[in-house]
């Protein structure tokens, strides 16, 4: 509910030198009033200008000065006089009509701001400075696409006008056009470096478009060339706080409020970001400071959250109360007032909010789905139908309507429908097993607690497997539409977030997806056609690559590709290669179906792209259940359905699998339910890379390498139970990363409950995969009994690991 | 670290609040108490307490939401409150629950918990439907089921019950290819870290059943559980338990499993679990064993005495101990007397008017306690203690003048008669009696009436008159066996 404060247009105003005044006296005291004025001292310029005037009575050029002085000290109405003087005087004072129509815009009297700026155009054609203005005041009027007519012609008018630029970027944001906004900044940027309000205002594009980096950089930038901008350190103190980072938005707010004490809507940002926390004590303070000092809607309604979060349902009612009272139509502040009915059991309370909230209209389908939650309270199943129903049709993309209005058809018995209903819960991403253990356990205590037998398929639905990451539990929906969050959760993704160097930064080159090679029957050969290409001309074999997709990875280790690209970047001399293209010949038809600038028998790639396969990195799947991530340094080449992050650092591979980061990613992707989380870039790039010391990464980097021998043994994936011991000594190696990486992150917290890692297993001396001289397999199986030994700290740390809070909320089991 | 005390309020068998001391020391507790009389509402409190730590949902666990525990016969609140105290750094805390489930969600009382046992006797129940065949029993459900489900994996961080409820119905579709795989690889899973437990605990087992002087070899025989995709069931469900007499000379008898033996088993094959977990920082490890020796008779008894009590072993532990064997709890209490770590309390229960009661007693001067209840007007608690106090005082005395008392193979059949009768006949090395003769007669009275155990429901119906006038004789009793 919080507004950027964005910078005014730049408007321009102009003295009059007047040149060739008769009364050479009198424009003596005219110049010399314009030097106070550049000196800023503005009681001796207005006695300067007033002595001009004493001396030449018609000298229009100083009653127009005058009126500037009588404006920069915000005596609009004495300006404005003045300003008539002049005009009166001369009437055709082209400047004076500018200054005019300055002032008035000011005044908020745009008509006749713009009839000023219209008659100095018509005396001069040429005036840039009157065009800009005018356009000020049109973007004043809300007539954007006038107002940027105008700035455009003062941009031709006059070469580098770096404020027309700005104020054109101003016009285009207010038409949310975010990208011409940019563009415009920029160029004011490049003509004047030190443009503090165009940074300024290319933060607030910026962030309306979501890109909060951008938008946090040109902030910093405003505030440097800026440093008691009040508001710029407000904005990125916002943009921190959409970023969950919320301790930099609290010391930006902070800041904010030291430059300007009465800024309420820093107060009441600070409070946001403090509760967002969970730090409802402190937000709560920060709320009533903003209150005393703008009495608004908004923070009465942000106040009744912090209250309901804390548990504290009375003086939460009474502040939605306030927040319904000085706005009758806030919706939102009805909905969570009813929430708060429904969870003290006041039903009809409860109802009557939600009905209200419908009645308003805006988001009626949560306040159905919230309504209908407490009908089944009541047991009235006909009219929760009714709400869910109505909450479907308004929004067919919410899951959480599905699932309740599902589980009432379980009620009633009616399993062909509840089965609809939940299956389509599910596809749109519910995770209706958790939902359905928060409400009933599992389906045997729902059976016997109802004395039915679910159907077979239902039960199965429902019911809990091996889960594999983190469930959402959801039901009701605040009025924003979000489940509501554990401070816990929104804690600990921040701690982590700050815990290090966003992966994109801390890796130098790009990480990227592999080559679309579709068709496949055209590009990827097995063993049997490389060879016979080979075979039939030996220069094939220069641009056959060994090539996996990615379903094909596993953790730590890549297997040895079975499959061979053909190679054909843009611009190949395909004739060097007639093996080849006889091949790709026959794919001819279905290959020129393809979009983009390639000739037929290419790949969409150049020949660049080569060096992007044959570095050393890590791989991943873009589809995984669990974190698999693989070393690759054989130089292989992939497909669009793998991740490559170019890099030599095997320990990140390490990282990259653990629990901490898979929590982590799954939080920041926002993919919380049971189905196989996806890669994404801009996620991927986020994660956090702790600064750890050399010898610490060499650890990790070891047990990487043990890891990736492990992977190829053939008894760690053996089904006979004679090699149990060496399964599981593969996953004991994985948890021992798991403890360093948790160690890694999150260091206070397992130091406070004495759980170390890195230390014990810098103290045995672990030798790297290289220096094991005797059989690998016999040194790794002692390595492991000495860990694995109860007595060791390692495994005992590891044992009592979830004692440590963090990991307990890592692990969902807070 | 140890827990110093105890609070129980509304909890189960418990209707007011009760406190039990164990002192700076943090000692171990013997219980005694009949059944029905709170001992296993005791045990229940402390293991529940410590489960109650686990996120809800997390185990489909009702235990750790209290209201379930909820005393019936009030609607107060109830809680169990521990106090928990360190040496170094020396500290208290207390933590309460439900005072919200939360506080037990603390770091403290997850490991405590991670580093606890808690063994009852209706876990061993499960030897009883076992069908050994000679040598050779499946012991797959008491091991899966009972005994080993609460070990966690060290790799997947789950127990076993978890691992084992990840593989149960309902199975997929015959056609759902991918879900079939993902089951069998969970089985996999399962078996992978049944081997290995079962290989980590073999050497353990060993040598604890050596205390038991079984001179045996034994194995547990796993083969992995298979999915059986046609019939949709779960096959191989068996850990074949093979014991190799070392001793084949004994007699064919001896050498059969028979209930008592695979008790013993069984419980070996815990403690050694138990035995193998790392040690937590706090140093603060319980083991509770509610009557899990009933089972047993006595020449297998000792021994788990003697491992309970080993330096080796369970040294370090808050041991918490019940029984419901008057005897075997005598014998207990001599022998952990003088290690001073021990103390030892007896719980009767009483029927009041509304309902019944646990009365808990520490072994203190049990005759001051019987006119307190007799103060408060609760007849049949007083009934109760002033019978213990009867037994206690005949007894002490026979022990100091090394009376000749019945022998009896099982103590627990002696009764107050076998000690009552001695002190009736007995003569001083001059001659006359040790006690009056209207005192005996009067105590006589009473005994049939008041003092004695087997008349136990009678004492509903005994006017109070009666009752001080027993108070009375007792009281005459100890005094005349003092001077005598």
């Amino acid at each position: 509910m919080l507004g950027l404060n964005q910078t005014l247009a730049n408007p321009f105003y102009s003295y009059s030198f007047a040149y060739g005044n008769e009364d050479k006296e009198a424009e003596g005291y005219n110049n010399s009033g314009i030097a106070y004025i550049k000196r800023n001292e503005l009681e001796q310029a207005i006695a300067s200008f007033s002595k001009a005037m004493e001396l030449d009575p018609r000298y229009a050029d100083a009653y127009c000065n005058r009126g500037v002085v009588y404006y920069f000290k915000g005596e609009y109405e004495k300006a404005i006089m003045d300003y008539n003087e002049a005009i009166e005087l001369d009437p055709r004072h082209v400047v004076t009509y500018n200054n005019r129509g300055v002032a008035y815009s000011n005044e908020g009297e745009q008509e006749k701001a713009i009839g000023d700026f219209t008659r100095a155009i018509e005396i001069k054609s040429d005036y840039a400075d009157a065009y800009n203005n005018r356009g000020n005041a049109y973007g004043n009027k809300g007539e954007y696409d006038r107002a940027i007519t105008d700035y455009t012609k003062a941009i031709e008018l006059k070469v580098n006008y770096a404020e027309a630029y700005h104020n054109r970027g101003n016009a285009y944001g207010n038409k949310s056009e975010y990208e011409k906004a940019i563009a415009n900044y920029t160029k004011a940027i490049e003509l004047n470096t030190k443009f503090a309000d165009a940074y300024h205002n290319r933060a607030v594009a910026y962030y309306n478009r979501m890109d909060f980096g951008s938008a946090i950089k040109n902030y910093t930038k405003a505030i440097e060339l800026k440093p008691d901008d009040a508001s710029a350190y407000y904005n990125r103190s916002i943009v921190y706080t959409e970023k969950d980072n919320f301790d930099l938005a609290i010391q930006d707010s902070a800041r904010a409020i030291e430059l300007n004490p009465n800024f309420a809507e820093a107060y009441h940002n600070r409070g946001v970001a403090y509760a967002k926390k969970g730090n409802y004590d402190f937000a709560i303070k920060d709320y009533t400071k903003a209150i005393e000092l703008k009495p608004e809607f908004t923070i009465y309604y942000d106040r009744g959250h912090a209250y309901n979060n804390k548990g504290d349902y009375d003086c939460a009612i009474k502040d939605y109360t306030k927040a319904v009272e000085l706005n009758p139509n806030f919706a939102s502040a009805y909905i969570n007032r009813g929430n708060i009915y429904s969870d003290i059991s006041d039903y009809e309370r409860a109802i009557e909010d939600y009905t209200k909230a419908i009645k308003l209209n805006l988001n009626p389908a949560d306040a159905y789905n919230n309504r209908g939650v407490v009908y089944v309270k009541r047991d009235d199943v006909t009219r929760a139908l009714e709400d869910y129903t109505k909450a479907i049709e308004l929004n067919p993309n919410r899951d959480i309507p599905y699932y309740n209005r599902g589980v009432v058809w379980l009620h009633l018995q009616k399993w062909e429908k509840a089965k609809t209903d939940l299956t389509a819960a599910k596809k749109k991403g519910m995770d209706i097993i958790a939902s359905f253990r928060d409400g009933y356990k599992n389906v045997e205590a729902y059976e016997k607690r109802y004395r039915v037998k679910l159907p077979e398929d239902i039960a199965l639905m429902l019911t809990q497997r091996r889960r594999d990451r983190y469930p959402k539990l959801q039901k009701v929906l605040d009025a924003d539409g979000n489940p509501i969050e554990s401070p816990n959760v929104v804690n600990l993704r921040a701690q982590l977030r700050n815990a290090g160097t966003p992966l994109g930064e801390y890796i130098k080159t790009k990480p990227s997806f592999g080559i679309n090679t579709a068709p496949i029957e055209a590009f990827i050969v097995d063993k049997a056609t490389r060879d016979k290409l080979i075979a039939a001309h030996p220069s094939s074999a220069d641009i056959l690559k060994p090539f996996l997709h990615g379903q094909d990875l596993r953790r730590w280790h890549v297997d040895t590709p079975l499959q061979w690209l053909i190679f054909v970047h843009r611009g190949i001399a395909i004739n060097d290669y007639p093996a080849i293209l006889k091949h790709l010949e026959k794919y001819r038809e279905s290959l020129s179906k393809r979009k983009g600038k390639q000739e037929w028998y290419e790949l969409p790639v150049s020949l660049r792209d080569a060096e992007r396969f044959a570095q050393p990195k890590l791989v991943c799947p873009d589809t995984y259940n669990h974190q698999t991530f693989a070393v690759d340094t054989a130089g292989y080449y992939y497909g669009k359905t793998a991740y490559l992050i170019p890099t030599e650092e095997t320990w990140l591979c390490g990282l990259l699998n653990s629990r901490t980061v898979e929590w982590f990613y799954s939080q920041v992707s926002n993919q919380l339910t049971i189905d196989p989380l996806r890669a994404r870039s801009g996620h991927i790039q986020q994660i956090p890379i702790p600064d750890l010391t050399s010898a610490q990464k060499a650890l990790i980097a070891k047990l990487v390498d043990y890891l990736i021998y492990l992977q190829q043994q053939p008894t760690t994936d053996s089904k006979d139970l004679k090699h149990a011991r060496d399964a599981i000594m593969l996953g004991y190696f994985e948890r021992i990363i798991d403890g360093l990486i948790y160690e890694a992150y999150l260091p206070e917290d397992l130091h406070k409950g004495d759980k170390h890692f890195f230390q014990p297993l810098l103290e045995e001396q672990l030798p790297s995969y290289a220096e094991i001289q005797d059989d690998k397999m016999t040194v790794l199986r002692d390595l492991f009994e000495l860990l694995y030994e109860r007595t060791h700290l390692v495994r005992r740390n590891l044992y009592y690991l979830d004692s440590v809070k963090v990991v307990r909320i890592i692990q969902d089991r807070l | 670290m140890k827990i110093t005390d105890i609070e129980i309020k509304n909890f189960r068998a418990f209707p007011k609040l009760y406190h039990i001391n164990l002192h700076n020391a943090g000692k171990n507790l013997l219980i005694y108490g009949e059944n029905g009389s709170g001992k296993s509402s005791l045990y229940l409190a402390l293991k529940y307490f410590l489960e109650s730590n686990v996120n809800e949902g997390e185990k489909e666990n009702k235990n750790s939401e209290f209201e379930n525990h909820q005393n019936i016969f009030t609607k107060d609140p109830g809680y169990v409150k521990l106090r928990f105290r360190s040496e170094q750094p020396r500290k208290q805390r207390t933590y309460e629950w439900p005072e919200s489930i939360k506080e037990t969600n603390n770091d403290l009382i997850v490991e405590i918990s991670k580093a606890s046992g808690f063994l009852d006797y209706k876990d061993l129940l499960g030897v009883h439907y076992l069908q050994p065949d000679g040598e050779s029993v499946n012991v797959f459900n008491l091991l899966v089921g009972t005994l080993l489900a609460d070990t966690i994996n060290p790799v997947t961080d789950r127990t076993l019950a978890e691992a084992w409820d990840d593989i149960q119905e309902p199975y997929p579709r015959r056609s759902a290819k991918h879900q079939i795989a993902s089951l069998k690889q969970r089985v996999e899973v399962f078996n992978d870290e049944l081997v290995n437990r079962l290989a980590d605990l073999r050497p353990k087992v060993r040598e604890i059943l050596g205390k038991f002087r079984y001179n045996v070899d034994l194995n547990l025989d796993f083969k992995g559980v298979t999915y059986d995709q046609k019939n949709k069931t779960l096959e191989n469900q068996q850990i074949l338990l093979n014991v190799k007499f070392f001793d084949k000379d004994i007699s064919e008898r001896y050498l059969l499993l028979n209930e008592a033996k695979l008790s013993a088993i069984a419980i070996a094959i815990y403690l050694s679990s138990i035995l193998l977990l790392p040690d937590p920082k706090s140093g603060l490890r319980i083991l509770a064993l509610d009557d899990i020796l009933i089972g047993l008779d006595m020449s297998n008894r000792l021994p788990v005495l003697d491992i309970l009590l080993d330096k080796e072993y369970f040294l370090n532990y808050q041991i918490f101990l019940t029984t419901y064997d008057k005897a075997w709890y005598e014998i207990v209490k001599q022998r952990t007397s003088h290690i001073g770590k021990w103390k030892s309390v007896e719980f009767y229960f009483s029927e009041t008017d509304e309902y019944e009661m646990p009365v808990y007693k520490e072994d203190a001067p049990y005759l001051k306690k019987a006119k307190e209840y007799f103060d408060a007007s609760d007849y049949k608690a007083c009934a109760v203690y002033l019978r213990t106090a009867f037994e206690a005082i005949i007894k002490r005395f026979c022990d100091k003048r090394n009376l000749r008392v019945r022998y009896c193979e099982n103590p627990k059949q002696l009764t107050s008669k076998d000690f009552w009768d001695p002190i009736k006949t007995g003569i001083r090395r001059n001659g006359t009696s040790f006690l009056q003769a209207t005192l005996i007669r009067e105590i006589e009275l009473y005994r049939s009436i008041i003092l004695n155990p087997l008349n136990h429901a009678a004492i509903a119906n005994i006017p109070r008159r009666e009752i001080e006038e027993a108070i009375n004789a007792v009281e005459e009793l100890e005094t005349a066996l003092a001077k005598a």
